[in-house]
C-alpha cells in the first residue's frame, strides 16, 4: 500500500513535471534545458512516451487497410519499437560521446532532455497526419497548390529548427559542451542517425525518421 | 534579504554560472544576437527564418515544391 501510494506520488509529480517542462521548452527552452537536465524526473519520459504512442496509435488507424485489431496491434508496436531503438540509440550515443569527452554525464540527464527532442517530431507527425486526412496528396502545381506548399513547408522548417535548437541544447547542458564540441560530437552521431534513417525506410517502419 | 531568497539566489548562481560562457571567437557577438532571439519566445525568430528558407527552396526549386509537399504528406 505504501508502495502503491509512493509510485503514485510519483507520477503525479512526474506529470507536473512534465506539462511545466513542455511549456517550458516552446516558450523558454533554454533555462528549460537546464533545469531538464540537472532536475528531471525520469518518470517524464513515460508522459513524453504516451504523447508518442498516442500518434502511433493514430498513425495504425489511419494506414490500416481495415479494420482489425491483431494488424493495428501488431502495426502499432512496430511503430513503437522502432522509435525506441531510434531513441536508444542517440541516447547511449550521447552517453558515449560525454565518457570519450570525459564529461561523465549522467545518462539520466540526456535520456530525458533527447526524450524532450520527440515533441517537435510528434507533432509534425501530428501534422503531417492531420494534413494527409484533410487535403491528402498529390498536390497539383496550381496558385493553391503552390501556396498549401508553400505553408506546408513554413510549418515543417519551423517545427525542425525547433527540434534543431532543443538538439543544440541537449548537447549544451547534456553534455556541457561548446559549439565547436556540439560540432564535433554531432559529426559523430548523424551518420548513425542517417544509418538508423535508411534502415527503418528498407524495413518500411518510418519513411520520414523519428527521430 | 531574507536567508530563503539569500539561498535561492545563490543556488540559482551556482546553476547558472556552472556552465562556461559559450565563446566563438570573433564570431561571438554575432553567436550572442542569434541565441539571444532564441532563448525566450523563439518563435517569431524561428517562422521568420522558416518563410525566408521556404522561400529561397522555392526560388531554386519553383513549383516543384508541390512534389515535395506530395512526397511530405505521405511520409508520416
Amino acid at each position: 500500500m505504501h508502495l502503491l501510494s509512493n509510485a503514485l506520488t510519483y507520477i503525479s509529480v512526474s506529470f507536473l513535471s512534465f506539462s511545466k517542462h513542455i511549456i517550458g521548452i516552446a516558450y523558454a527552452p533554454y533555462s528549460t534545458y537546464r533545469t531538464i537536465v540537472e532536475r528531471g524526473k525520469t518518470g517524464e519520459l513515460l508522459f513524453v512516451w504516451c504523447v508518442c504512442s498516442a500518434y502511433f496509435a493514430l498513425a495504425s488507424l489511419i494506414k490500416a487497410e481495415s479494420f482489425r485489431p491483431f494488424l493495428l496491434t501488431k502495426h502499432f508496436i512496430i511503430l513503437l519499437t522502432g522509435a525506441f531503438l531510434g531513441y536508444a540509440v542517440v541516447v547511449l550515443l550521447l552517453w558515449v560521446c560525454s565518457v570519450f569527452l570525459r564529461k561523465r554525464r549522467l545518462m539520466k540527464g540526456l535520456a530525458i532532455a533527447w526524450g524532450y527532442t520527440l515533441i517537435p517530431t510528434v507533432a509534425w507527425f501530428f501534422f503531417a497526419s492531420l494534413s494527409y486526412l484533410l487535403i491528402p496528396p498529390p498536390r497539383t502545381e496550381t496558385v493553391l497548390g503552390i501556396v498549401f506548399s508553400f505553408l506546408y513547408l513554413v510549418v515543417s522548417s519551423v517545427l525542425l529548427f525547433w527540434k534543431a535548437e532543443l538538439y543544440y541544447l541537449t548537447l549544451r547542458f547534456g553534455l556541457q559542451v561548446d559549439l565547436i564540441r556540439s560540432v564535433g560530437v554531432s559529426i559523430v552521431i548523424i551518420p548513425f542517425m542517417v544509418i538508423y534513417s535508411v534502415v527503418m525506410y528498407r524495413v518500411g517502419v518510418f519513411r520520414v525518421p523519428f527521430l | 534579504m531574507s536567508d530563503v531568497l539569500y539561498e535561492k539566489l545563490v543556488k540559482h548562481w551556482e546553476e547558472v554560472t556552472e556552465l562556461p560562457p559559450q565563446r566563438v571567437g570573433p564570431f561571438t557577438p554575432f553567436y550572442k544576437e542569434i541565441t539571444k532571439r532564441l532563448k525566450v519566445m523563439p518563435w517569431p525568430a524561428i517562422t521568420i527564418v522558416s518563410i525566408l528558407f521556404v522561400f529561397g527552396i522555392y526560388l531554386v526549386f519553383g513549383s516543384d515544391i508541390a512534389t515535395l509537399v506530395s512526397v511530405l504528406q505521405r511520409g508520416f
